[in-house]
């Protein structure tokens, strides 16, 4: 399962044109839970996430960080992306999700606020299945 | 509970959060089957990762979205039926799919389920907090 570029730019368009996906942790109940959420941005091929730190999924997972996606594509394709959490300081990184996201810089405001979390993926793996009779291919980002 | 079964039927996917064999979380798309006397139904076949996963690990959780942002997360325990009458119900109503999956209520893959213990919340976005029900 050879890294490309490639591999994430597909994982990236799939993401996407999804709109929405779906985030699984492990509760502080240790109970699966799940949600919808939605990618930010792709950078130097690491997939970007942000949340509220005020929310339960931040607790879950700075006590469990490793989560998994799901999202769905047209004529049933589905994407399985899973990784470990790593959260950012980055505050150049923070300024360009709230202007790329109108409703993040509405919630948060700036890029400082003490609220605002970012993370990424590492030692991310997807999955991607089409349903046109191929199996499904599985590759590491 | 009627607001709960239309809006996993209007979603037609929903999304199922299982803690895998390796304790780590897992989700994939779902589809719910069927209500029946209270119970909500899903299915899935028993050679399958997700049905060694529900077995060691029974409470799962499914979320789903829909119109204007609303979405519902779904939590409950797992709990096997080996149900005929529930089987030919779904075989019944499923789409062609379903029943090409399936065939008869028989096939012994067939692993169907329904949540007990469940929890449901529903938020619409409309300016009301989330809706929690039990039940």
């Amino acid at each position: 399962m050879p890294s490309t570029s490639n591999h994430v730019k597909a994982v990236t368009e799939f993401l996407v044109k999804s709109q929405v996906q779906y985030l699984a942790t492990i509760g502080l109940d240790e109970k699966p839970k799940v949600r919808p959420f939605q990618l930010m941005l792709e950078d130097g091929g690491r997939l970007y996430f942000c949340t509220s730190n005020q929310k339960p999924v931040f607790q879950e997972m700075q006590k469990h960080p490793h989560v998994e996606f799901c999202a769905s594509g047209a004529n049933f394709s589905w994407l399985r992306l899973n990784g470990k959490v790593v959260f950012s300081k980055d505050l150049g990184l923070k300024a360009r999700i709230q202007d790329a996201s109108p409703i993040v810089k509405s919630i948060y405001k700036t890029p400082d606020n003490p609220t605002f979390e970012v993370f990424y993926l590492a030692d991310a793996a997807a999955t991607i299945a089409d349903l046109g009779g191929n199996p499904p291919q599985t590759f590491r980002l | 509970m009627q607001v709960i079964v239309d809006f996993l039927r209007k979603s037609q996917t929903q999304y199922l959060a299982t803690i895998g064999t390796d304790g780590k979380p897992k989700v994939r798309p779902f589809q719910f089957k069927l209500e029946d006397g209270g119970k909500l139904y899903f299915s899935t076949t028993n050679d399958k990762q997700v049905y060694q996963e529900i077995t060691r690990h029974p409470y799962v959780e499914l979320c789903a979205c829909g119109e204007n942002w609303s979405w519902l997360r779904l939590s409950g325990k797992v709990v096997f039926s080996q149900d005929r009458s529930i089987k030919s119900r779904i075989i019944k109503e499923a789409i062609p799919l379903i029943k090409a999956v399936y065939k008869t209520p028989d096939n012994p893959l067939w692993a169907l389920f329904y949540l007990d213990e469940v929890t449901a919340t529903i938020a619409d976005f409309s300016g009301n907090p989330p809706q929690t029900l039990r039940l």
